[in-house]
């Protein structure tokens, strides 16, 4: 598994970064079950239960890490290292090539640079311990903090893809693809 | 949109053989996979693809699949099979709220053909009648499709049939003989495709 590959925690200026234990999952579920933060995020969820079984079922608790700050979670990462794509013959040299990367953050300590401090750690670890050699962010066009977020990380947008996808409250609206190359990441 | 039978695949929806002026198009069947094959068997033609089988034992392992044959149709001109086409449903990203409103919304599509048809406009004629059968046969919403940035052939036949250039992933595709290269991604949507005269 990906998490075994690294020691933990790693600490930031102002942070403890981890992957996320059971003990954790109140306070993630406590972020995300708002509805201004689940406003861009996959899902809204309202039974804590319900959200644990599609955790787990969905393999997302093993890509998740968490925020802390002085002992407190104020927030959750999300980490997969995935195949690239390759033609069939090259496959094997494509494989866990690539990674996939998103945040979360409790509404109150937004505006403070924290996940952009994070994010910049878990851009390091994929680059220097994970061996990446590629990075990919996505979004709902519309969600501008995420998107200054990416582009304060150094991505680029790679992609702007029209009424692709669904959202439960605006129908169908843009996507926006953002990536990252080893080569050109800046440490 | 015709009517759908539960269980049943797209192409159940579409009544074959689909015709254009000059080109007859529907799904392949295995009495398909020798002359496929031969094409594909081409190394000019498997360039820019994502397999080049090795013999026809793994050409028919790879697409022979059930998954394969109900995305895969072929392209006759005149009784003889010229090239073919992939078209397969998908859902796109969706919150998971309405997950299932998403479903089976869109497609992606490719095609090939035999490069001894080249340079007469078949690969766009059979390529825009698959978007005429996604948008009105299947009544999708969105058609995407995607391919290795250099290869102009397949971004020319995207043009001309309507797809716009949406992203262009950097060195994110892993070629064979070139290494890690851009890859391009188009799409049009049902209501752009219905706003274009023909």
């Amino acid at each position: 598994m990906t998490f075994d590959r690294i020691s933990w925690p790693r600490r930031t200026d102002r942070m403890t970064i981890r992957p996320a234990t059971t003990a954790d999952l109140p306070a993630v579920f406590a972020v995300r079950s708002l509805p201004e933060v689940a406003e861009w995020m996959p899902d809204l969820p309202t039974s804590y239960d319900d959200w644990l079984l599609r955790l787990g079922r969905s393999g997302a608790v093993d890509r998740m890490l968490v925020m802390e700050v002085d002992g407190t979670v104020i927030g959750d990462l999300y980490l997969h290292v995935e195949d690239a794509w390759a033609q069939a013959e090259v496959m094997e040299a494509g494989k866990q090539a690539q990674a996939e990367i998103g945040w979360c953050l409790s509404p109150d300590r937004q505006g403070s640079g924290y996940v952009t401090e994070a994010m910049a750690e878990l851009v390091r670890i994929c680059f220097e311990d994970l061996g990446v050699r590629r990075l990919t962010a996505n979004a709902f066009a519309d969600n501008t903090p995420s998107l200054r977020v990416m582009e304060r990380l150094g991505m680029t947008r790679e992609a702007l893809t029209r009424a692709d996808s669904l959202h439960r409250d605006h129908g169908w609206i843009d996507g926006v693809t953002y990536a990252l190359l080893r080569e050109d990441w800046k440490g | 949109m015709s009517e759908s039978t539960p269980g049943a695949g797209p192409f159940d929806r579409v009544t074959w053989p689909v015709r254009t002026k000059r080109l007859l198009i529907r799904p392949v069947t295995p009495a398909d996979f020798g002359r496929l094959y031969e094409i594909r068997a081409i190394p000019e033609v498997t360039h820019w693809l994502t397999g080049r089988p090795a013999s026809y034992q793994d050409y028919v392992g790879r697409y022979g699949t059930p998954e394969r044959l109900e995305s895969t149709l072929v392209i006759g001109l005149g009784g003889t099979i010229i090239g073919d086409l992939f078209l397969g449903v998908e859902a796109p990203y969706s919150q998971i709220e309405v997950r299932e409103r998403a479903e089976g919304t869109q497609a992606a599509i490719g095609w090939l053909l035999d490069p001894a048809y080249g340079g007469q406009g078949y690969a766009t004629e059979a390529a825009a009648e698959v978007l005429r059968i996604c948008f009105e046969d299947l009544g999708l919403r969105r058609v995407v499709a995607g391919a290795f940035a250099d290869n102009a052939s397949s971004l020319r036949v995207m043009d001309r049939i309507g797809m716009r250039i949406e992203g262009r992933t950097r060195r994110g595709s892993l070629h064979r003989d070139l290494g890690w290269v851009d890859g391009i991604e188009a799409a049009v949507l049902a209501e752009e495709w219905h706003s274009k005269p023909r």
